[in-house]
């Protein structure tokens, strides 16, 4: 991802920053940061604070929640264009799953601050993120809620 | 009309000014509701965004082979209906009154409307609906959790 023009369009592809007019877009892509990850690697910590947000440009991400002292289970899997870490980057407060390279992953990390500055630029940009978050969160709140049906027929039954 | 004090009291408009709150309270309804009386039905078409004034509400699922089971109680300040109304989605699951509650709601096309009318209160609704999902996302994955323990049992 050397140059502008991919980081643009990696970001045209997610459902997070999509909605957004070019500049702004523009904007966001020149605050990402640009990172490699080999397999197994966290990129995110159960229980840290979070500093930024990602998305996949290449590879697998999973989101392991921890459940025993050396086992997790996997909550999601997260690939090109899916974005990660925006709700604790919301919330300000630490992750509550891990996100571990599933294979090895190439990414965009965007800073929390030079998030929130996108939305205090202009509020139709903050409105237009904010419509994004609750749809993709929406729809993970309903998987993970999947997720935990699961759990409780298998502890039921 | 619905007094300012009891939207005050939802945590959906803490920080709303006293212009702001008299705009929800223009399109915002009330009702009482006896214990056990279904409020929405898991599947049915989201039509409401709902707000508990007084009471508790048991949020329920049906789990195949199962039944119906709690996957949590809300309480006064709380909301719910608000997933279907913004997917336009069918409702994830039932609401029940536990014990008599006083529910404020806001239809789907009112929502809408103060969505559309006004970018600040708009932002700040927003904005409180992402904080909630966020502490639901949290609560559920710490419920994962808890019942992975209490299968291995």
């Amino acid at each position: 991802m050397a140059d502008e023009k991919e980081r643009l369009a990696l970001l045209q592809e997610t459902d997070l920053f999509r909605t957004l007019p070019a500049e702004a877009l523009a904007a966001v892509a020149a605050k990402c940061e640009e990172g490699q990850a080999a397999e197994g690697t966290a990129l995110l910590v159960e229980g840290k604070p979070a500093d930024a947000l990602f998305v996949v440009a290449s590879g697998a991400v999973d989101y392991i929640k921890k459940v025993e002292e050396k086992r997790g289970l996997m909550l999601f899997r997260w690939e090109r264009g899916d974005v990660f870490g925006l709700n604790s980057v919301m919330e300000g407060k630490e992750n509550y799953v891990s996100a571990v390279a599933a294979s090895p992953v190439t990414y965009l990390k965007l800073p929390v601050v030079d998030f929130w500055a996108v939305g205090s630029e202009d509020p139709l940009y903050e409105h237009r993120l904010f419509r994004q978050t609750l749809l993709i969160q929406s729809a993970r709140l309903r998987q993970i809620t999947v997720r935990l049906r699961e759990f409780l027929a298998k502890i039921i039954k | 009309m619905i007094d300012r004090d009891d939207l005050r009291r939802i945590r959906l408009f803490q920080g709303f000014s006293d212009p702001e709150l008299d705009m929800v309270r223009v399109v915002a309804e009330e009702g009482m509701f006896e214990d056990g009386r279904l409020i929405i039905r898991e599947g049915s078409p989201g039509e409401r965004l709902y707000m508990i004034a007084s009471g508790k509400v048991s949020i329920t699922t049906e789990i195949a082979g199962a039944g119906t089971e709690e996957i949590k109680l809300m309480e006064a300040g709380d909301f719910f209906g608000e997933m279907s109304l913004l997917e336009s989605l069918s409702v994830s699951a039932s609401a029940f009154a536990r014990g008599p509650c006083r529910l404020l709601w806001i239809d789907r096309k009112s929502f809408d409307r103060l969505i559309a009318e006004d970018m600040p209160i708009a932002n700040k609704l927003l904005k409180a609906i992402i904080l909630t999902f966020c502490e639901r996302s949290r609560d559920t994955a710490k419920k994962i959790e808890s019942y992975y323990r209490m299968s291995k049992f």
